[in-house]
């Protein structure tokens, strides 16, 4: 998963003295600080899953544990596989072939939340690099419309690099401010997926690329940013140190994704849901942008948690504001109860 | 009908399917709940699922997977559109193994015996659709992009 800093969010600020008092912040929401500090500093471990479009996953399946016999199941994604540190899968014929994807396991878990069949319209307002767009187009059997939208340029072609090489007919990509969608378009998509850019301080133990190309013939290494990564071996990086974590970026930020999420309700049918989700801590970035969505326009659905994945719910209230109180209803994943990136998610059911 | 300002619905897709069916030996019911689209003004085709249509507000860069780079061509088709739809062709497929499988991969053009007739095939290996092959005077010759070699060549390293 990765975010980046959108248009329109203030340049360099002061940085915080050391990304971990950042992550120190949210010791009143975590039940075990040092056990949560610890588990940012480690390794993240990454799932590879059958891609039901491209031939039998239980095939694919077999593929994956005779590549990696370690591999261990995900209890919750079909024919989804976590892998040991140091394995390469951007390496193996079946990613270049598209039979698997690689991705972080509780990014598995909005697109899980979607709940997308086929025949459905949905709408990703944020893509790339389609982790989660690939996961829907699986869930809709390959059938109905998908539009993957991005603003940024740059990021398309990752996006369109993963849905050719996974083999996805139904998806139709756009390069819209997802912001900036006509008002009063027609409500015609069944549900959407707002997997907002944000401050990303969940991804603090993301893969970090090797500096040498990753096949050692030299030269310049030329795949797509996707396959490079997931040609990486993992290990953590430093916790960011940047102007992501300050309030004016907060601020900033906050006020493009609560733009978002309601552009996406906007063109949800009543009764469909939008899945509104971040890789960040900050209830500025999470709790506070689903308060600012109109109670009677959405309600915040409970969710159930995945087999063996514990979720922690959403905080009532966060420096002094008081949320709506159906954000208990949002789940954060945190990295230490599930050895995960940390994640928010929360459904919202439009009314 | 147009999807967006720059595609629309390609005129010819019913040759276009019917001679890919036949020259590939696959049945048409393989492309069933599929239609094919025009890119304006590039003329490259996609093939995209049924459900694709167009919606306010999000013109549509890209619809489902490319089919072919154009549409004056017939047999060209995308690696992309090979593995997703060829995977059972019975006519113009090569099925390899071995040294010719390793130098498809890396992009090695390399002699068959008995040499097929020219033309692009699909090239599989243990029944998995690799991608589109040409054969030019008994040579195959892979037509996988330079990063997919590079890629094949990293697995093959192991
Ligand atoms: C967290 S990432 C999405 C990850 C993606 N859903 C996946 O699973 O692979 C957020 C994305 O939103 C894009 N973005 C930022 N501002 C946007 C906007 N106003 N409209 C649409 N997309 C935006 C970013 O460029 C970034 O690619």
């Amino acid at each position: 998963m990765t975010g980046t800093i959108p248009d329109g969010a203030p340049g360099a600020q002061p940085a915080p003295s050391d990304a971990a008092e950042g992550l120190e912040r949210y010791a009143p929401l975590v039940d075990d600080v040092d056990a949560f500090l610890a588990a940012c500093e480690r390794p993240l471990p990454r799932v590879a899953w059958a891609n039901p479009l491209r031939g039998d996953p239980e095939v694919t399946a077999r593929r994956i544990l005779a590549r990696c016999p370690e591999a261990t199941p995900v209890p919750w994604w079909p024919h989804a596989y976590r892998l040991p540190d140091g394995v390469m899968p951007g390496n193996w014929l079946e990613f270049m072939l598209g039979l698997i994807h690689v991705q972080e396991e509780a990014t598995l878990w909005p697109a899980a939340l979607v709940g997308a069949a086929p025949g459905d319209r949905v709408l990703d307002l944020c893509a790339a690099p389609g982790n989660k767009t690939a996961l829907i187009a699986a869930q809709m059997g390959d059938r109905g419309l998908l539009v993957a939208n991005e603003k940024n340029r740059g990021r398309l072609s990752q996006l369109r690099f993963n849905l050719e090489r996974l083999g996805v007919t139904c998806a139709a990509v756009s390069n819209v401010d997802g912001r900036r969608l006509p008002a009063g378009a027609p409500r015609d998509f069944d549900h959407a997926l707002v997997d907002a850019p944000c401050s990303c301080e969940g991804t603090t133990r993301k893969l970090r690329r090797r500096a040498a190309p990753a096949d050692g013939q030299g030269g310049e290494d030329t795949a797509p940013a996707e396959v490079r990564e997931a040609r990486t071996p993992t290990r953590p990086t430093r916790p960011r140190r940047s102007a992501e974590t300050t309030p004016g970026f907060r601020k900033a930020i906050q006020a493009i994704q609560i733009g978002l999420l309601r552009k996406a309700i906007a063109r949800v049918r009543p009764g469909g849901t939008v899945i509104y989700a971040t890789c960040t801590y900050a209830p500025e970035e999470n709790e506070r942008v689903l308060h600012a969505i109109d109670p009677a326009v959405a309600a915040i659905e409970p969710l159930t948690a995945p087999p063996g994945a514990p979720l922690a719910p959403g905080v009532r209230s966060w420096g002094g504001v008081e949320f709506r109180s159906d954000v208990v209803h949002a789940a954060r994943f945190w990295p230490h109860h599930h050895d995960t990136g940390g994640f928010f998610v929360a459904r919202l059911r439009v009314l | 009908m147009r999807v967006s300002e720059s595609f629309e619905l390609h005129p010819g897709a019913d040759a276009l399917l019917a001679w890919i069916g036949e020259h590939f030996g696959v049945p048409l019911a393989v492309f069933a709940g599929h239609r094919v689209w025009r890119k304006i003004p590039s003329a490259t085709l996609w093939i995209a699922a049924a459900g694709v249509e167009p919606v306010a507000g999000l013109p549509y860069e890209v619809v489902g997977i490319r089919l072919q780079r154009n549409d004056a061509s017939f047999g060209q088709v995308s690696n992309a559109f090979v593995r997703r739809f060829l995977n059972g062709a019975t006519r113009h497929v090569l099925d390899l193994d071995g040294d010719a499988l390793e130098r498809f991969l890396v992009g090695d053009p390399g002699a068959l015996e008995p040499a097929p007739r020219n033309g692009y095939y699909v090239v599989r290996a243990a029944g998995e659709a690799l991608g589109r092959g040409r054969v030019h005077d008994g040579v195959l010759h892979s037509e996988l992009p330079k990063e997919e070699r590079r890629s094949a060549r990293a697995a093959a390293a192991g």
